[in-house]
């Protein structure tokens, strides 16, 4: 009973310290929430439209104004530049009036009437990957589909034969594409997840350094190391907590991210977990420094390398297998893909695993925090006066 | 100014890990790091999950296309649709490739079967690459049976191709031909991380001084400036050995001169240093100095259009981005390594240049501000008798 007073009389004191040095609250509740609104804004308009293009006709023929104005009008083309030469084309991409070029060939038109074939080329400014991507997927379709329907026709005027039918064979089966998860493959969404629960670690790791090096009165030192390491733990955690939901209340009603299957409580067991092993790893890792800056300065090299270790962007599959190691022993890794997949796809198989490694990473982290704190804190204080 | 070089030297080489140090590591193990796991250059091995309801010649067709291609690997095949999604769901697939009853009939009656393919895009790295290849095997896929089915009703074998598929598309990727990943991105990592090496060193500079200097020996533009040079010196030649080893180790192509990489890279750490210093001189403290660019330097990698592209940006976010040293950097230096050439070079280089220059006039004169203050009220202390209480 005296046990639970002192543990209360702690935790009040520890409120009472984050409203004189509101910086704990700032990094704790604010980083995610600041996070979401800086990248929720920069990937607001979701996908990528309308890539600046240009175009070379050297054929000027009906046919290939035809198909150029097919591509045109693919919400992935932007306004073209048209150009007379393979050469301006190229140039224009050089001098980045483009991303992606079209270049129709001479004798287009009269190649594909003939019965034969011909190439168009595209070309891309392909230092950037996302816009390459999504343009070459666009810009294949509405080609194969103009090629196919241009087949069909060519090939009705040389043999008699109906020009639906001959369609059917020379696109003998239709691909069904399904996308499940975020079908509308939006990247506000899975920059706005990743990146806040990146930041939300980040505040964690903050939080509990500021409270590890806080200046502790008189009364505090009453207490002994131990009960002053665990509250101290404990209290960053309930933070980390209200931070969490908070954090999900802001995705779903600001950004619309969706809670698909409605698995809340697999949601908060995971973020619950994450939470303790990132509590315990903040602890352990500020304990090893003699000063806050010290803490600050390394743990800040953290949070790029832990996003991207995560398999978040560049799956980990394709890392390589030494990689994939260092980034099991990562709690981000665990957290990340889980917690995405549970919001935009609703899949709780890999929940509970990742809950399991989570908080045995947690207590691992917690019990050897606890013991480096608690030396921290005797060496600070000398001996304390009253023990439980 | 020399004597402030001199000692900020002195005691950027000392300490456990020794801020010069850490300065010439960050690069170099960012780059290190990020090249090994961008080292396989594409994604391939995409788990994929086969339903065949039809299991007749032209399916297993199909689906051979797709255990040929290395961008799948058939992880498992089911027989109901509601396992396919299960193992969808369960995460053992990330992919679905569903035939269905009657494919090979529909296709040879003329009635246009759809084979369906799913994909898991929660990850949209993997949605990207899965749809475009499953597109571009179905496309094969179906070229190949048409050609067939036209030859079936009188057309010579040639003939039949070039009916089937007259127009045909080429690729070429000026810059990148293979698409690597590590060539799109590795230099970009290497500058942030010479730009979170300044970060976590230089920030907390301005604010030490201001506490721990007990005399104003020289004037606060001189100890700033001083005290910058060597911070400066460490971390140019930090980042371009860091590119180096990109394009020595991970085979990142540098086609541009090298004399253009170092302008870019003095210009870009000339403006990062003058952000970070704005930071230093605004910070209550050396902890906050630290903490601080934790939404502004962070960000920038992101926000440089290195990956997102600027056309698909807000107004507004563009503007946050214009204000970021990494926007600046990050496509030009990728063009002069890719492409050989960037039409923004001068003009990158310019604005860093301008935009470093008013940081560093408007942290000096803060600090010149703060400074002179400082003095007058230890002065004050010092006639009154007390102690100092800022001071070391």
């Amino acid at each position: 009973m005296y046990g639970m007073k002192a543990v209360g009389k702690l935790l009040w004191h520890e409120v009472q310290y984050c409203f004189r040095d509101p910086r704990r609250f700032i990094f704790l509740f604010g980083a995610s929430i600041i996070y979401m609104f800086i990248f929720g804004s920069l990937y607001a308009p979701g996908v990528v439209k309308s890539v600046p293009a240009v175009f070379c006709d050297e054929d000027q023929s009906a046919f290939s104004r035809h198909y150029l104005r097919d591509l045109a009008d693919n919400d992935s083309f932007g306004d073209p530049l048209y150009v007379s030469t393979e050469e301006q084309l190229r140039q224009a991409l050089r001098e980045k009036q483009g991303s992606i070029g079209v270049l129709v060939p001479k004798y287009f038109s009269r190649d594909i009437k003939a019965g034969g074939h011909t190439t168009v080329l595209f070309l891309f400014n392909g230092e950037n990957l996302v816009t390459t991507s999504i343009v070459a997927r666009d810009g294949e379709h509405v080609t194969e589909t103009f090629s196919n329907k241009v087949a069909s026709q060519q090939l009705a005027l040389r043999s008699s034969v109906d020009e639906q039918s001959l369609l059917q064979k020379i696109e003998p089966m239709e691909t069904g594409l399904r996308v499940i998860g975020n079908t509308s493959q939006t990247y506000s969404w899975f920059f706005v997840i990743g990146l806040a629960i990146a930041a939300y670690q980040q505040g964690l790791f903050f939080a509990g350094a500021a409270s590890l090096f806080q200046v502790e009165t008189a009364e505090w030192k009453k207490y002994s190391a131990g009960l002053r390491t665990g509250v101290k733990m404990f209290f960053v955690w309930l933070m980390a907590m209200l931070s969490f939901v908070l954090m999900l209340w802001v995705m779903h009603s600001f950004w619309e991210v969706p809670l698909r299957g409605g698995h809340l409580w697999p949601v908060l067991a995971l973020g619950a977990a994450f939470a303790l092993a990132v509590t315990g790893l903040g602890f352990l890792w500020s304990a090893c420094f003699e000063q806050e800056l010290g803490f600050a300065r390394v743990s800040l090299l953290y949070p790029v390398v832990g996003f991207i270790l995560s398999g978040y962007t560049w799956p980990l599959l394709a890392m390589p297998r030494s990689i994939q190691l260092l980034a099991y022993i990562l709690p981000q890794t665990w957290m990340m893909n889980t917690f995405r997949d549970l919001l935009l796809v609703g899949s709780v198989s890999e929940v509970w695993d990742a809950v399991k490694v989570l908080l045995l990473m947690g207590f691992t982290f917690c019990v050897f925090a606890g013991i480096f704190v608690r030396r921290r804190l005797q060496r600070l204080s000398g001996a304390a006066t009253v023990s439980f | 100014m020399l004597e402030e070089m001199c000692q900020e030297w002195q005691k950027m080489r000392r300490g456990r890990v020794p801020i010069a140090g850490l300065i010439v590591l960050v690069p170099l193990l960012y780059t290190l790091l990020f090249g090994a796991v961008y080292s396989k250059n594409s994604v391939t091995d995409i788990p994929l999950v086969v339903l065949d309801e039809d299991q007749t010649t032209l399916s297993r067709q199909l689906i051979q296309v797709y255990a040929d291609s290395e961008k799948f690997r058939i992880v498992h095949q089911t027989n109901r649709e509601e396992d396919t999604k299960e193992v969808l769901q369960n995460g053992t697939a990330l992919a679905a490739l569903e035939i269905p009853v009657g494919f090979q009939k529909d296709i040879e009656t003329g009635r246009q079967p759809t084979a369906a393919f799913a994909v898991n895009s929660a990850n949209n790295v993997f949605g990207n690459v899965a749809l475009l290849a499953s597109w571009e095997l179905n496309r094969t896929f179906s070229i190949a049976v048409g050609q067939k089915l036209l030859e079936g009703i009188n057309i010579l074998p040639g003939d039949a191709m070039d009916a089937a598929y007259p127009i045909h598309i080429g690729v070429r990727i000026l810059g990148n031909p293979t698409a690597g990943f590590a060539d799109f991105i590795l230099a970009g990592l290497s500058a942030n991380g010479a730009q979170i090496g300044l970060m976590i060193t230089v920030t907390p500079l301005l604010t030490i001084l201001l506490t721990q200097r007990k005399s104003a020996s020289a004037s606060a533009w001189k100890v700033m400036l001083g005290r910058l040079v060597p911070y400066f010196a460490v971390s140019f030649p930090a980042l371009l050995l860091s590119l180096l080893l990109a394009c020595g180790v991970f085979a990142v192509p540098m086609r541009g001169a090298w004399w253009q990489v170092m302008v870019l890279s003095g210009s870009f750490l000339y403006f990062v240093l003058g952000v970070l210093m704005v930071f230093s001189v605004l910070s209550p403290d050396a902890v906050m100095a630290v903490q601080l660019p934790l939404f502004y330097i962070m960000p920038s990698i992101l926000y440089s259009g290195l990956s997102w592209p600027m056309e698909s940006m807000t107004a507004g976010t563009r503007l946050y981005a214009a204000c970021m040293p990494m926007t600046y950097l990050a496509g030009t230096l990728r063009d002069v390594m890719l492409l050989g050439a960037s039409p923004d070079f001068w003009l990158s280089t310019g604005r860093m240049l301008l935009y470093g220059t008013i940081c560093l006039l408007l942290a000096g004169a803060v600090f010149s501000w703060r400074w002179r203050r400082q003095m007058r009220l230890s002065k004050a202390t010092v006639k009154t008798g007390d102690d100092a209480p800022c001071m070391e």
